[in-house]
């Protein structure tokens, strides 16, 4: 059941929700979601995952809390919004091409550098077709302007102890496979 | 004065004026910054959309790093690496269970966190702690503009770990104030500039900073500043990208706020890395 899955991953309890819509009223990105927060938490109640997962309002979420904060009932969708990325990360679903490269991105990153590193980011993001042609074109001067500011990092900042990493990931991925069994 | 500091990958990387600005004029008010050795990325909004759990245990990381380094108070300047690290720092320290859980976790890389560490943002710290008063002393080139402070939203939500009210926010207008400033006020202040959506959802991103913007043009304002390199980064970078895309035109150059606090202070243009900002262009200072 998803709302289920959603409150073991976020801790949030979306059945304290009486749909007020201060998240909504709230929300800077209500205006580009299928659903908005409300409606979205009404649809977890009622334990529609077909309709919650594939809805693009928490792949649109950018975690200002603004519905947290503002919540009667102490919910925060932003924490529900990070479940629903989980659940759909792992079932492959993504809303498009270009998260789906950012993301992935991120992870190797993380795992490989322990830290984001931007310069690396543009080049591979670039190179998987992260970007269309036309916003490639439009940002060739943007790149320029960059480059010529010194704000494109040229080096691998790593960290030394990158096994802790790797060691932390691996006790999350194993706790993980402990709970569902 | 010796402070803990969790610099970020941001400020490591494409935003450095940050970090720049930040080290030369706390240098100049006598604080110093000690990095936690080793710190790695708070996973920033990607991570915990992968997997939540991991993401926290990141943050956690960094929690244990700085106890074992003996640093008392951290301050992160970066708004999504304070929400990240302050958060669960707050989590751990007050829910025992959930301290054993990342402890757990945290044990399998033979690392600990025990509470003792204090989560700061670079803003708050410099103004509730370091003092309004000491800075306005050192002050040498009162900043004789109206100036629009940008908080963005991780600075001051959600509510466990927020500096000051969300809905009206002031900390930042006092320090510009001090600086010889005039704040201006708008209803944008804590308006979400959309953080990492102009790279995953660029249509949706772009329209989000366009609004922040516009919310500042509506007012007559000289300068905005911020405080989070993301902020920065989409108002700025991003700005040139909107009159572009909008066919609009704003003209408004963006800082950071410890590049106004050292051209206060005296410093020069260049030790506060100024010209690293896109709009310097049509700054006039």
């Amino acid at each position: 059941m998803i709302a289920e899955e959603v409150s073991k991953i976020s801790g949030e309890n979306p059945f304290a929700c009486f749909q007020c819509g201060d998240c909504t009223g709230s929300c800077p990105v209500s205006f580009a979601m299928d659903y908005g927060p409300r409606r979205m938490i009404h649809l977890i109640q009622l334990n529609l995952e077909e309709e919650v997962l594939k809805a693009n309002t928490h792949w649109l979420c950018a975690s200002c809390y603004n519905c947290t904060y503002r919540c009667p009932r102490n919910i925060s969708f932003t924490r529900i919004s990070y479940a629903l990325r989980n659940i759909s990360v792992k079932r492959g679903i993504y809303p498009n091409k270009t998260t789906k490269i950012f993301y992935e991105i991120f992870l190797d990153h993380m795992l490989k550098y322990g830290r984001f590193n931007e310069g690396i980011f543009v080049r591979e993001f670039v190179a998987k077709g992260g970007k269309g042609l036309k916003e490639l074109l439009r940002d060739i001067n943007l790149g320029l302007k960059l480059w010529k500011k010194g704000k494109i990092p040229k080096d691998v900042d790593k960290i030394d102890k990158l096994d802790q990493i790797k060691k932390i990931y691996e006790a999350c991925v194993k706790e993980e496979k402990e709970d569902k069994q | 004065m010796k402070v803990g500091y969790y610099p970020g990958c941001s400020l490591k990387g494409m935003e450095d004026a940050y970090s720049i600005s930040l080290i030369s004029s706390f240098k100049v008010l006598g604080i110093e910054l000690v990095e936690i050795e080793d710190w790695n990325c708070c996973g920033a909004s990607v991570i915990p959309s992968y997997d939540y759990k991991f993401a926290n245990a990141l943050a956690a990381r960094n929690l244990a790093l700085a106890e074992e380094q003996n640093l008392r108070t951290i301050i992160a300047p970066c708004s999504e690496c304070y929400n990240r690290l302050a958060y669960i720092n707050y989590k751990m320290k007050n829910d025992a269970g959930y301290m054993e859980k990342m402890n757990k976790i945290l044990s399998e890389a033979g690392l600990e966190y025990r509470g003792t560490v204090e989560v700061k943002h670079a803003v708050d710290f410099l103004v509730n702690d370091f003092g309004i008063d000491k800075i306005k002393e050192k002050v040498k080139n009162p900043i004789n503009k109206k100036i629009a402070s940008y908080y963005g939203c991780l600075f001051v939500r959600p509510r466990e770990i927020s500096v000051e009210s969300a809905e009206n926010p002031k900390t930042m207008d006092s320090l510009v104030e001090a600086l010889g400033g005039t704040p201006v006020d708008y209803d944008g202040k804590t308006k979400c500039c959309g953080a990492s959506l102009v790279v995953s959802n660029e249509k949706v991103g772009l329209q989000t900073i366009k609004n922040v913007l516009d919310s500042i043009k509506e007012t007559e304002a000289e300068i905005i500043v911020t405080s989070c390199p993301l902020c920065h980064a989409n108002l700025d970078t991003q700005q040139l990208t909107i009159e572009k895309e909008f066919k609009v035109n704003y003209m408004l150059p963006v800082m950071y706020f410890t590049q106004l606090l050292g051209l206060a202070l005296g410093l020069s243009e260049r030790e506060v890395a100024l010209n690293k900002n896109l709009t310097y262009e049509v700054l006039k200072v």
